[in-house]
């Protein structure tokens, strides 16, 4: 005879079972956000990449408005966004500003209020051009230094204040050695971090082998992730430059530079994987490039990528993650399928 | 009571004192390329409006207000022309650039009626009074239509996003033409035609400003101006906008060449990107000095290797001022990398921040070397005498001092120009220096005399360091650290760490029976005394920090008595807390170096001699080898210079610091202290001396923790002590729990009694 007690256990450890399951698969399913910066001074989208941002379900974009320099002895606004197409509705915007850290350095402290001042109303007006539902946070960009640290972490403060009453959330941007050495460099008081996954190694060094990433060093700087005491969101590269040496000092970047640019024999001898040396004098992609100056070719390859995505995944502790691609262009878009960048972005899951 | 207070500032300190890790990252200078340079700038061409495209590039943007300083001054200039070099530019500027326009419109009722008077603000202007006694309606009429051009062509604040009004700036623009037409003065259609122009360029409305600069140009005649460059500059930089950027950067480089008023923004305004256009360019020029302008500007970029564009622009046309400038460059980098390079102690700190010396110095000083001998062979360069000078300078930078030397011999009558007269000279006497290469006594009197007497010595700027950079490495490499050192830096620099090779070598200067007057110079101090003291204390402490006591006496005693009590301490009053900075009573006995030492010893006496009060004594030495260590408030007994931060593991225990040679040497060995503490513990017959020498024993295990290899604590809770840094609290609350002192203290102190009963 059966027992309706024990079907009843039964049935109930079964619920339970499952309800703890379920629970488990709740809490080890983070959740992802797929996400583009574009840091291009037009906003002028073909239809190949609103296709790709829709393949990708790409829910946010971070928009850079204008950068901030210093210039005849002022703080001023510089490349300011030329807006000629919309961002679809589904698709979040953060407006992004660039500030540099001599401007910085260079604005006195009590001149901070008026700065971040400025710098609101010009986001506000410029934020004007999209809809308003779009918009639920802002981001800056700094790579502070020990000088600016303390103006800088003011500005944010100021900003933070003024968007906080417009119902906005504040992030700012976040460099690895800003994360290894936290106790030195300081935390700002900001909603979200985003760290930059790039730019990582010496650049001035005609030896190192990738500046834009080197996944070997970045674990020395990871050992700190998961303390970090801000929630950050990742930043991961996907461009491609070129690294112009001329008697052993970088004297130029050329942005989107691949070696099929580099064919011409007459004036690039290749004297390794990914280095050539201009055997004749000439212009390349809007630069006079001279003889004997040495091109270092640098990407960052989908296996790489891969490794990233994985190295960060084990080290950072957010239930929620916005993954950054940097950044949005037709032509270094396209060394990336869209189910490898896919992949990446499933691989923080 | 007043004990457990003091243990809680103890931490409350200690935590201060671990933070400041955080501070040293931003101590120290801004860094800067640290070499020698003996170019004066003056060599080129002053007259040469050129020079801050090859010498300033960096600094590009600080010469914004200096462009447009330029470009008022050559307009004032030639409105001073205009009317006759009558009137003075003071008087023109105020009406041109600072007159508000009512003023300018009553200035034009005054002109066109004599009845009407000047405004007094523009009564005594003689421009004003020359416009009116002169019936300059067509002058004052254009005068005021540029003001009111002005607001819409002028820089505006980037942060408010603006937008030009482009309806008034279209108005304004036929309001131009009707004025243009009727005007029958050349001069004045040109004026017009510019402010027309400028208009249709400023409302981003490329192909107007074209249209209009192929209507209003061929409607009067050809007539002198900057206004044509000023015109060429909107008209090249509509067709850039047009996409015909080989034509525009072309019309750019002319500018660039015969335009100072507008060189800045044709310089950043001229764009060739590809071979294609830069041949096409070429075409486009008249003449080999047009082309040789064009090679010119691609040479001033920053990157730019200069050797082939001189190449370039000497086959073109040899006698253009730009190849000197390029020459003198090239120079001043190369000086970078070669100058001193044996000697500047800089050098590590040069090649890691800036990457100076390029490692292809040697081909590059080679090739730069044969063009100037191939350019003075030839003679086809404007300035013979300037090639004369670099040919001997690049020897001398080769390395090739005798060469250098000879040559520098032989021009020395042909040079005429006494700017590079001047140049000859420094060049001489910085070879002069170059040269010592083992210093006599003879020697030491010719360089006393440079630095005294050489007018060119104090005059240019870079020669002292030369000079002691040279000396210190000569001095070094025959075996006088101690003049090595002092020809370069104070004595007080040698103090956060002293070295006693250079102690002992300076005192040996200082006892000589007859030293030179340099090596006087070198010690003897401002109130004429020499430094022989200053170093018998530096040596006496050296030792006393090492714990060689009778040696270190022995040293302090060699002091004139009357120096001894210049410094005073006393490391024998117990501080249970941290009192680094602390103030001690008024009252207390102050003992010199000497005194304490006399004390030290018969403290030890007493320790070893008296059976019954043994403990308490070797208490108070315990008390007072804390005290002198890093760690306590008589440091200054063994140390010069303690800096807060210097608390974590450093091997030897010397920290770097950026204006100490030999870094800063912190005395964080406090073994002697514990091993005192241990000794009265055990000795004591009272449980209650025994509790507080364990306790400051605790004090002293805790310090060795913070300095100890491998600690990585830098936060700011209570530190977790590993097991072999707390047996002092484990003692303690093993053995004197009962005691008065104990219960004192875990009654008030929940930090020690978290320590305690770990």
């Amino acid at each position: 005879m059966i027992n309706p007690l024990k079907i009843f256990s039964v049935l109930l450890v079964s619920l339970l079972s499952m309800l703890s399951l379920f629970n488990c698969y709740q809490a080890s399913e983070r959740k992802v956000t797929p996400a583009f910066y574009h840091w291009k001074n037009t906003l002028n989208l073909s239809d190949k990449i609103y296709q790709q941002l829709h393949k990708l379900e790409v829910q946010k974009i971070y928009l850079r408005f204008f950068d901030v320099d210093w210039e005849h002895g002022k703080a001023v606004p510089l490349s300011v966004l030329n807006k000629q197409a919309d961002i679809p509705d589904s698709i979040y915007i953060v407006p992004t500003v660039f500030i540099t850290n001599r401007t910085m350095i260079n604005t006195a402290g009590p001149d901070i209020p008026e700065l971040a001042e400025k710098i609101f109303k010009k986001l506000s007006r410029l934020s004007t051009e999209f809809k308003k539902e779009q918009i639920k946070e802002m981001q800056f960009d700094c790579d502070w230094s020990q000088q600016s640290r303390e103006k800088y972490f003011h500005l944010l403060e100021v900003l933070k204040s003024k968007l906080s009453n417009q119902g906005l959330k504040i992030s700012a941007t976040i460099r690895l050695h800003q994360i290894k050495y936290y106790q030195k460099t300081g935390i700002p008081n900001v909603d979200r971090g985003v760290l930059m996954f790039y730019n990582m190694d010496d650049i001035d060094q005609l030896e190192t082998p990738n500046s834009i990433i080197n996944i070997s060093l970045a674990k020395t700087y990871l050992s700190e992730l998961k303390h970090y005491p801000l929630t950050l969101d990742i930043a991961l590269p996907i461009f491609k430059w070129g690294l112009v040496f001329q008697d052993g000092k970088m004297v130029k970047i050329i942005n989107n530079l691949d070696s099929k640019e580099l064919g011409d024999e007459e004036h690039f001898f290749k004297i390794q994987q990914n280095r050539f040396e201009v055997s004749k004098s000439t212009y390349l992609k809007g630069y006079y490039i001279y003889q004997k100056d040495q091109i270092k070719l640098e990407q960052v390859n989908i296996k790489t990528l891969r490794e990233a995505a994985d190295l960060l995944t084990e080290n950072i502790n957010n239930d929620d993650l916005n993954v950054i691609f940097y950044h949005l262009d037709s032509v270094q878009i396209a060394d990336y399928s869209n189910e490898d960048l896919k992949n990446i972005y499933h691989r923080f899951h | 009571m007043k004990i457990l207070r003091t243990f809680i500032i103890v931490f409350i300190n200690l935590v201060l004192l671990l933070s400041p890790v955080q501070i040293a990252v931003g101590c120290g200078p801004q860094l800067f390329f640290e070499g020698y340079s003996f170019i004066n700038p003056d060599i080129i061409d002053q007259d040469s409006d050129y020079a801050p495209y090859f010498f300033y590039f960096k600094d590009f943007y600080e010469h914004f207000e200096k462009a447009k300083e330029i470009q008022n001054q050559s307009n004032l200039a030639e409105w001073k022309s205009v009317f006759c070099d009558q009137i003075n530019e003071k008087a023109l500027a105020e009406i041109i650039y600072y007159a508000p326009l009512s003023d300018m419109k009553l200035l034009r009722t005054a002109v066109n009626n004599k009845k009407y008077p000047l405004s007094p603000r523009l009564k005594t202007n003689p421009f004003a009074r020359h416009l009116r006694a002169n019936k300059c309606r067509s002058t004052i009429n254009y005068l005021i239509f540029a003001k009111e051009c002005e607001p819409h062509v002028s820089y505006i604040d980037l942060w408010d996003s603006p937008k030009r009004d482009t309806f008034r700036m279209q108005e304004l623009i036929d309001r131009g033409l009707q004025e243009f037409k009727k005007s029958k003065s050349n001069y004045i259609k040109l004026r017009y035609a510019y402010q027309i122009i400028r208009l249709a360029h400023y409302k981003k409305n490329y192909r107007q400003t074209l249209d209009l600069y192929e209507y209003l140009i061929p409607k009067f005649d050809p007539v002198e101006s900057i206004i044509n460059y000023w015109i060429m500059g909107h008209r090249a930089g509509a067709m850039m906008a047009m996409g015909e950027q080989v034509k525009a950067s072309y019309l750019f480089s002319l500018i660039f060449e015969n335009c100072p008023s507008k060189r800045e923004s044709a310089y950043r305004s001229f764009k060739i990107s590809t071979e294609a256009e830069w041949k096409a360019a070429l075409l486009l020029c008249q003449d080999d000095k047009e082309r040789s302008t064009m090679y010119a500007i691609r040479a001033s970029s920053e990157s730019s290797r200069a050797a082939e564009e001189m190449e370039n622009i000497y086959q073109l046309y040899p006698e253009s001022p730009n190849l000197e400038l390029l020459l003198v460059k090239e120079m001043k980098k190369l000086e970078k990398d070669l100058l001193g390079t044996a000697f500047n102690d800089r050098k590590r700190q040069n090649k890691q921040l800036f990457g100076i010396p390029r490692k292809e110095r040697g081909d590059l000083i080679i090739s730069l070397h044969n063009f100037v001998k191939k350019c003075l062979k030839e003679n086809k360069i404007r300035n013979l005498q300037l090639w004369q000078l670099a040919d001997g300078y690049l020897e001398f930078l080769a390395g090739d001092f005798y060469a250098a030397g000879k040559t520098f011999s032989k021009i020395e009558t042909q040079i005429q120009n006494p700017v590079l007269q001047e140049q000859l000279r420094v060049f001489q006497l910085a070879l002069k220096i170059n040269n010592f290469r083992r210093i006599t006594s003879e020697d030491e009197k010719v360089i006393a005399a440079i630095m005294l007497e050489d007018t060119l010595y104090k005059k240019y700027k870079d020669f002292p360091d030369f000079l002691n950079d040279r000396l210190s490495h000569v001095y070094k490499e025959q075996g006088n650290p101690g003049k090595a050192f002092k020809v370069k830096f104070q004595l007080s620099d040698l103090k956060p760490n002293p070295q006693l090779e250079i102690i002992d070598d300076l005192l040996e200067v200082c006892r000589k029976e007859m030293p030179t007057k340099f090596e006087r110079a070198l010690i003897t101090k401002k109130d004429g005394t020499t430094i022989e003291s200053d170093l018998l204390d530096m040596k006496g402490t050296y030792f006393l920090a090492r714990g060689k006591t009778e040696t270190a006496l022995d040293i302090f005693k060699r002091i004139p008595r009357n120096d001894w009590n210049k410094h005073q301490y006393n490391p024998f009053i117990e501080k249970l807390g941290p009192c680094i900075g602390c103030e001690l009573p008024d009252s207390i006995i102050l003992y010199n170096k000497v005194e304490i030492i006399q004390r030290i010893f018969e403290l030890e006496y007493k320790a070893k001699s008296d059976f019954e009060n043994g403990a308490i004594y070797y208490y108070q030495l315990g008390v007072a080898y804390f005290n002198m260590s890093y760690f306590g408030h008589a440091w200054k007994v063994m140390d010069y210079f303690r800096s807060g931060v210097n608390w974590s593991y450093d091997k030897d225990q010397v920290y770097p610091d950026y204006y100490a040679p030999f870094g800063n040497r912190e005395n964080h060995d406090i073994t002697q202290a514990l091993e005192y503490f241990e000794k009265a513990r055990v000795t004591a017959k009272n449980p209650e001396l025994a509790a507080r020498a364990a306790f400051m024993a605790a004090r002293c295990e805790l310090s060795m923790f913070y300095s100890g290899k491998g600690n990585q604590y830098r936060g700011d809770k209570i530190p977790n002590l590993p097991p072999e840094y707390r047996q002092y609290y484990q003692i303690l609350n093993e053995y004197y729990s009962e005691t008065g002192f104990y219960q004192e203290m875990i009654e008030e102190c929940n930090f020690f009694a978290a320590y305690a009963r770990r």
